[in-house]
């Protein structure tokens, strides 16, 4: 124990506390541990002596199974041997040569089934010598036509089996040779020769329709009961066998029937298995065998091994449980006791162990403190401003990593120096001024110059809190460098001032709004433009100096110019003076970024007035242009048609004519000069109108007011003779009778009309032909109206009667060039008025005449007023 | 079945015109030019269509028979050449029938569009009366001798 400090001592506590614990359980003697430990090694000495009696007894007994088994079949087969013996016996007893009534009397003597469970039969074998094998094959036959010695082989002697019982299922091994084969036949020599019981190698029995291993056991006989001694005398003298066929799965079924299967075993001749258990088939099988072991036997001169293995029934009659028992009785006593020593030794392990907590409780809080102290650390570290811990004596207590960065300096040259090698100015200055500056700072955000390490003085803004500890004031600083920003500001100014320059010397028109359109700025160009003042303008917004167009509304182009993807908008827009005059500007719309008060819009106009309605005018003239060349090609095609077809009339009339005036057929000269006539005049006709029709198109049009009820009356003065041989009635209304316009095409038209509503009567009516003038309902237009009662125009046709030349009735009925409804179109058209035409087959037509009333009209003319009123006409 | 052609009998011409004057020349050439058959002249289209579909008097067929070849002018009242040609056309029983517009004109717009609508000639008519007999003989010669036209339908 250490009693040197307080400290020192409360860390041997600790130390003692850690020193008991780590050697559990607390408060235990050594004569404890000893009782405990000689305990424990008692029990294992029982449990080891216990198990390793069992493990001896369970060795024994397989042993002694092992050799049962083998010899059981010992015993079998010595059983089968007596039998063989028996068979020989029997020949040898009977007075003639055995038949094969005989051999089965014998056989069902011995009650095989019973007796012999496994056999499969009991036989005899003849030995022939080639010789002897056709007087031996026509014996037998006597009996059995059937008998046949097989298969064929090469060798010059032959075993056939001649009598086998029961015959049926040993029916395949009538006649079988054995010396086709050669395990059968080695055996079978080999009993010959040596005049013992012999089996053969393994061979799979004709029989045997499952083709499993199995083996023949043969009994050699000679003339004479007693084996001959020597071995020529018993091959000279040998007379046959007599066999027994066994398969082996049936022999060992036989054998071990009733028998409880501690082990299972298989038999191998050689490398050739006769008989397998070891499989998952077999009763009690287990896989993992306690016990194991192999046992070589001789039998009846083949070298049978037996493979032995325990079952699971061996396992469980083995599986003793006494060693365990010792085993966990003695660890039950042990722990009872170690438990004694514990509960005895408890009271000191607890007070042992709440010192134990103590010492973690403070060791949690340590590292709380710590984490919290890194935290920060890390915290101030990752500022961006600087920031220093100052004394109230003025020193320098800490620092951050940004603080460092700013002045360039490392910690340990700034730590503990005094804050004023910082400040630019502070060193003509007294300390006392330093200090006393500090404390003044407190609060408010100051700036003042500050210096590096390496003597760079820049503008720094600094912030100072003031602390209180128990030992006194300190301060807080924190600091940036705000040189950079200076700079910015600066170029900012001058950018701006250079945008105002160029602003306001640029020849086109600048204008910035903010984003709802209020105009924030605008150049001179742009208030001479708009004839405002920049006062003036200033209180505006965009929508009160551009005229809100649907295509191209204000809206959308503060939402296209201030959207994030924003490009440079340009679009063509009409602006409105003050005085509400216009004009066209192209518009070059930005948005700028415009420091604190957010996006504004910078608008560059260019005055294209000019080139605007320069553009206007020519698409105008290009759309007249156009229209005016198309109507010229219809005319030119149009003319040329129509006088070529009188020409041609007249050709071909002259040509008749002189014809006839050959033959001279009177009445035929007559026809062709009256047609040579129509046509000379429909020709002139056609020249006239298209004269008429090329003036109303070409002529100056005057300008002047015309009375069209005066017009109207001198038209059906000229028509005066139309009129009264068709009994024409007219009624006519002039609510007013004035309109702007050219007299001599006026009253071409309206003569053509009228003319058409007489012409184009019902040939069993007289014409009633109504023509009403009046103001349209608005006042903006006067309508002139010339309804008729005639034949009508049937709908199909409405469409296309203005076209020169559009002949809608045959000149049989109604006589005309087809070009006077052409005039009155392109009469009216060039007075910008328009007609109508609206018709029933059979019920008449209207055609609506409509001049508008123009404001602007020059009344210069002379007075409308000067004509005779003429004739009212009445049917 | 087919009868001689060249006997002339069985076969008709309809002309459609409306002015006098040339359809007195028409009726003059085919004096002059000696063609065997009968021709029948009408006023414009919508005559043409009724005596086609024998109409109102044009039941009589022994009077007006049904024509093996139409000669059609364009330029007529009422109902034009080519409104006619198209609704023959339109008449699934008049498709073999020989159309030869007969014109004065000699517009392109005029030829493509009466060929579109399925006239089987353009011809623009001739300025004198000796080629206007030529014509005749021309068409007599291909249309109703040299051709052979669909078997003519029934009633």
């Amino acid at each position: 124990m250490n009693d040197d400090t307080l400290d020192a001592s409360q860390n041997g506590d600790i130390n003692d506390v850690e020193e008991a614990t780590s050697s559990l359980p607390a408060g235990l003697h050594w004569y404890h541990w000893l009782v405990v430990f000689g305990s424990i090694i008692l029990t294992l000495s029982a449990w080891y002596v216990s198990s390793q009696q069992t493990i001896q007894k369970r060795d024994l007994h397989f042993d002694i199974i092992s050799q049962q088994y083998v010899k059981l079949v010992k015993e079998r087969m010595q059983k089968y041997e007596d039998a063989l013996w028996g068979g020989i016996a029997a020949i040898h007893a009977l007075p003639s040569r055995l038949s094969a009534d005989q051999w089965k009397i014998y056989s069902e003597t011995l009650s095989l089934e019973e007796k012999y469970p496994g056999i499969n039969g009991i036989g005899v074998i003849y030995y022939l010598p080639p010789s002897e094998r056709q007087e031996f094959l026509t014996r037998e036959r006597k009996d059995r036509p059937y008998f046949n010695i097989h298969p064929p082989h090469t060798i010059k002697e032959f075993w056939p089996i001649t009598f086998i019982e029961p015959e049926d299922i040993n029916r395949k091994a009538v006649g079988l040779d054995m010396a086709h084969e050669v395990n059968r036949y080695t055996a079978a020599k080999k009993a010959r020769d040596e005049a013992i019981a012999q089996i053969t190698a393994p061979i799979i029995l004709v029989q045997d329709s499952q083709k499993t291993p199995g083996f023949l056991f043969y009994a050699p006989f000679y003339e004479t009961v007693k084996p001959p001694e020597l071995l020529l005398e018993r091959k000279k003298k040998f007379e046959g066998i007599v066999y027994a066929p066994f398969i082996m799965k049936n022999l060992m079924d036989g054998t071990l029937t009733n028998t409880n299967r501690l082990v299972n075993f298989s038999i191998q001749d050689g490398d050739n298995i006769l008989y397998d258990e070891f499989s998952n088939e077999s009763i009690d099988f287990d896989p993992k065998p306690l016990l194991s072991k192999t046992i070589e036997a001789n039998l009846y001169g083949r070298p049978w091994t037996f493979n032995i293995k325990t079952t699971k029934l061996f396992r469980e009659q083995h599986s003793s449980a006494q060693p365990t028992m010792i085993l966990a009785g003695g660890i039950v006593i042990d722990i009872m006791l170690f438990s004694l020593f514990v509960v005895l030794g408890g009271s000191h392990k607890r007070a042992l162990k709440y010192a134990d907590r103590l010492t973690q409780d403070l060791q949690i809080n340590k590292s709380k403190l710590e984490t919290t102290y890194n935290r920060l650390t890390s915290a101030l570290n990752t500022m961006v401003d600087g920031l220093l811990i100052i004394s109230e004596r003025g020193t320098i207590e800490d620092a951050n990593k940004a603080a460092l960065e700013i002045f360039k300096y490392s910690r340990n040259e700034l730590i503990h120096r005094n804050v004023r090698v910082l400040l630019a100015n502070s060193r003509n200055q007294a300390d006392v001024g330093v200090m006393s500056s500090i404390s003044n700072w407190v609060g408010e955000i100051q700036s003042l110059q500050a210096v590096k390490s390496d003597g760079v003085i820049f503008t720094a803004q600094v912030l100072v809190t003031q602390g209180n500890t128990e030992n006194g004031v300190f301060y807080t600083c924190i600091i940036r460098d705000i040189t950079l920003q200076i700079e910015k500001d600066n170029q900012l100014a001058k950018q701006s001032a250079l945008l105002d320059a160029s602003m306001g010397s640029a020849p086109t028109q600048f204008i910035i709004i903010n984003h709802v359109g209020k105009i924030i700025d605008v150049n001179q160009t742009t208030c001479d433009s708009l004839g405002y003042s920049r006062e003036q303008l200033l209180t505006l917004t965009l929508s009160d100096i551009s005229n809100e167009d649907s295509e191209l509304s204000l809206a959308k182009l503060l939402v296209d110019l201030f959207s994030e993807s924003a490009d440079t908008i340009r679009q063509e827009r009409e602006f409105i003076c003050r005085d509400g005059q216009r004009y066209w500007g192209l518009l070059t719309a930005n948005k700028i970024q415009s420091g604190s008060e957010g996006m504004h819009g910078v608008l560059n106009i260019i005055d294209i007035q000019q080139e605007k309605s320069l553009s206007l005018e020519l698409t105008e003239r290009n759309a007249a242009l156009e229209f005016s060349n198309e109507e010229l090609n219809q005319f030119a095609f149009i003319t040329s048609h129509d006088l070529k077809e009188p020409m041609r009339t007249l050709r071909v009339f002259l040509g008749y004519l002189l014809k006839d005036l050959h033959s001279g057929d009177l009445n035929k000269v007559n026809e062709d000069v009256q047609f040579l006539e129509g046509a000379a005049e429909r020709m002139t006709h056609l020249i006239d109108d298209l004269l008429l029709l090329s003036r109303t198109s070409s002529d100056e049009l005057m300008k002047e007011p015309v009375n069209i009820e005066s017009l109207v009356h001198s038209t059906l003065n000229n028509l005066k003779t139309l009129i009264e041989e068709t009994g024409s009635v007219f009624h006519l209304d002039f609510q007013i009778s004035e309109v702007q316009g050219d007299r001599v095409l006026l009253g071409q038209s309206i003569q053509n009309l009228i003319e058409n509503a007489i012409k184009f009567h019902k040939q069993d009516e007289h014409p009633i032909i109504k023509v009403v003038m009046k103001l349209s309902e608005d006042q903006s237009s006067t309508i002139l109206e010339i309804a008729d009662n005639g034949v009508g125009i049937p709908e199909a046709h409405l469409g296309n009667i203005f076209l020169a030349f559009k002949k809608l009735h045959s000149v049989e009925d109604y006589s005309g060039t087809g070009i006077g409804l052409s005039i009155v179109k392109k009469t009216l058209d060039r007075h910008n008025a328009t007609i109508e035409v609206s018709s029933t087959v059979d019920v008449g037509t209207t055609f609506r005449l409509t001049f508008p009333n123009l404001l602007d009209f020059e009344k210069s003319a002379s007075p409308a007023h000067n004509q005779a009123p003429p004739e009212a006409h009445h049917g | 079945m087919a009868k001689d052609p060249s006997s002339g009998e069985d076969r008709a011409l309809l002309i459609v015109e409306d002015s006098p004057a040339d359809r007195l020349i028409i009726e003059r050439a085919i004096e002059e030019a000696q063609l065997k058959c009968e021709f029948r002249m009408v006023n414009d289209g919508q005559q043409a269509l009724n005596y086609l579909n024998g109409l109102g008097d044009y039941a009589d067929r022994d009077a007006y028979p049904l024509p093996t070849l139409l000669f059609l002018d364009i330029n007529m009242p009422v109902m034009n050449g080519k409104e006619t040609l198209k609704a023959i056309r339109a008449h699934e029983r008049f498709f073999g029938l020989p159309v030869i517009m007969l014109s004065t004109s000699d517009h392109d717009n005029d030829i493509n569009v009466c060929y579109k609508l399925g006239a089987n000639a353009f011809i623009t008519k001739p300025v004198s009366l000796d080629s206007f007999i030529r014509t005749l003989i021309k068409v007599d010669e291909f249309w109703l001798k040299l051709a052979t036209l669909p078997p003519r339908m029934k009633q």
